[in-house]
């Protein structure tokens, strides 16, 4: 069988000293570092598995560079402070076995290259109370960050870069409308630590009016495909609530 | 906005039972305010002054009636304000109103609140709850974000329904990728299983259309039958 052609890439900013845990649990990946902070990372990472961006500003840029620069068939893109694999079903173990996390995300691409989807990623929560992995392993509509892998037609979409700290959104609602749902595989989750915490690489790029701002202009494009009440789970107010709220439940069916 | 009249006689430190309730006071204080405004004042102390105008002698108050309840028999800042009857009666008739008419920035406080711990006592605890759903609210009723994208929409026809198949073992996995017509991936971990999928157009072209046909064509049998389950996305 023909083998996938993939790649792994971990845009990173101000996170060398995690380096070491990320090589480990991912050993293929590239790591995309901008150019400012090649010493630093050349200190920890092997120069093959460097790839330096020029020097440019938040996370969707580097997306639309990253997705430029990387010739395979299917993107996958993994955030630099990446901790293991949590099984939301079952055994509820933590994997760290980069065979076996490489093991989750080929499979997960065999999958959405089989169906003919272009997006696919993981649950966004290990919350199995809310989403219920056990009844419903697999969802179509999710929002998509942190950990995904792109293929086939979003290939060539790009990130809006003015919805900077909120792009994840806007790329799951277009992928929504262009492709009508992705793959999200809820038995994973992919762990990241403390998200929205204040300590992410995100921090000192992204700042408060531009996340408001961002908010703002999703919700003026998105319309009533957002919802911006918060749901019940959530205990940290930290951040404006906003979730996908489009609807790929067939209501009949269910009854 | 210049030449405004500062009305501020100047700043006295009185006992709170000497000051004089005002009658025509409006403001009634319930248990839960009274309880959240004592812990503020336990934990921090006075941080505004309270406000009064002289009359017959005696200070009577304008602003902080409740405080000077709760301060009882301890020195209180009072500020004492040249007012007259009319404007004293207006003081006392917008003064609080006027300061909940301002707004909430919602992010600005979220990030307040990230660095502070106000949750000992529950009427704080309550009013901060209420903010935030108030915020909420005029966030999901403003009408610009009420628009529907066109095509965003489920139209009828489509359907996101999901069949999983489990194989259990190696063979019932071998045979079935034989006859859907998916090649076996190699196991890349012992733990971990390998994973295929097929459109249901697909699957619908490999089967037979009807009863009829699918006793006409006989299934070879499978050791073990795999387990189906039906799951709706």
């Amino acid at each position: 069988m023909k083998p996938l052609d993939y790649q792994i890439v971990v845009p990173s900013r101000r996170r060398a000293h995690n380096m070491g845990t990320l090589r480990l649990l991912l050993p293929t990946a590239t790591i995309c570092v901008d150019e400012r902070e090649a010493d630093e990372y050349r200190a920890v990472v092997p120069e093959p598995q460097l790839l330096f961006h020029p020097p440019m500003t938040g996370l969707p840029a580097v997306m639309n560079w990253m997705q430029d620069a990387i010739p395979n068939e299917i993107f996958i893109e993994i955030d630099d402070d990446f901790a293991g694999v949590k099984v939301n079903t079952g055994s509820k173990r933590f994997i760290t076995n980069a065979d076996e996390i490489l093991a989750i995300i080929e499979n997960g691409a065999r999958a959405c290259q089989d169906l003919g989807l272009t997006t696919f990623c993981w649950s966004r929560t290990p919350n199995t109370t809310v989403i219920h992995p056990d009844v419903r392993p697999f969802v179509p509509t999710q929002a998509v960050c942190a950990a995904l892998g792109i293929m086939g037609a979003a290939r060539y979409r790009k990130y809006e870069e003015r919805f900077m700290g909120r792009d994840d959104i806007d790329w799951a609602l277009t992928t929504m409308l262009h492709d009508r749902c992705l793959l999200a595989d809820i038995r994973y989750y992919f762990d990241f630590g403390d998200v929205f915490s204040g300590r992410g690489g995100n921090v000192g790029v992204v700042t408060a009016e531009q996340f408001t701002s961002a908010t703002r202009g999703l919700a003026e494009k998105w319309g009533n495909a957002l919802s911006l009440s918060s749901p019940g789970y959530i205990k940290n107010r930290s951040v404006a609530p906003l979730r996908l709220a489009v609807n790929r439940s067939n209501k009949v069916a269910q009854k | 906005m210049a030449g405004l009249r500062d009305r501020i006689v100047e700043l006295r430190r009185v006992k709170a039972r000497d000051l004089r309730v005002n009658p025509k006071n409006w403001r009634l204080h319930p248990e839960g305010q009274r309880s959240a405004v004592g812990e503020m004042l336990s934990s921090i102390g006075f941080v505004g002054a309270l406000a009064a105008r002289e009359v017959d002698g005696e200070l009577e108050l304008l602003d902080g009636h409740l405080r000077a309840d709760i301060a009882a028999d301890s020195e209180v800042p009072v500020l004492v304000l040249d007012l007259d009857d009319d404007e004293a009666d207006k003081m006392l008739a917008t003064f609080d109103p006027l300061a909940g008419l301002a707004l909430v920035d919602g992010v600005k406080l979220d990030e307040l609140l990230q660095g502070i711990t106000l949750d000992e006592n529950a009427e704080i605890r309550k009013m901060l709850t209420d903010l935030h759903v108030k915020l909420v609210a005029e966030i999901k009723d403003k009408p610009e974000v009420t628009h529907e994208v066109e095509g965003m929409a489920l139209q009828p026809h489509e359907h996101y329904d999901y069949l999983v198949v489990l194989a259990t073992t190696t063979q019932e996995w071998n045979v079935l990728c034989d006859r859907l017509g998916l090649e076996p991936v190699a196991r890349r971990h012992g733990r971990m299983g390998t994973c295929r999928a097929i459109r249901a157009t697909k699957l619908l072209d490999l089967m037979p259309a009807n009863e009829g046909a699918r006793k006409a064509k006989p299934v070879e049998p499978v050791a073990k039958p795999p387990a189906r389950r039906r799951v709706r996305a």
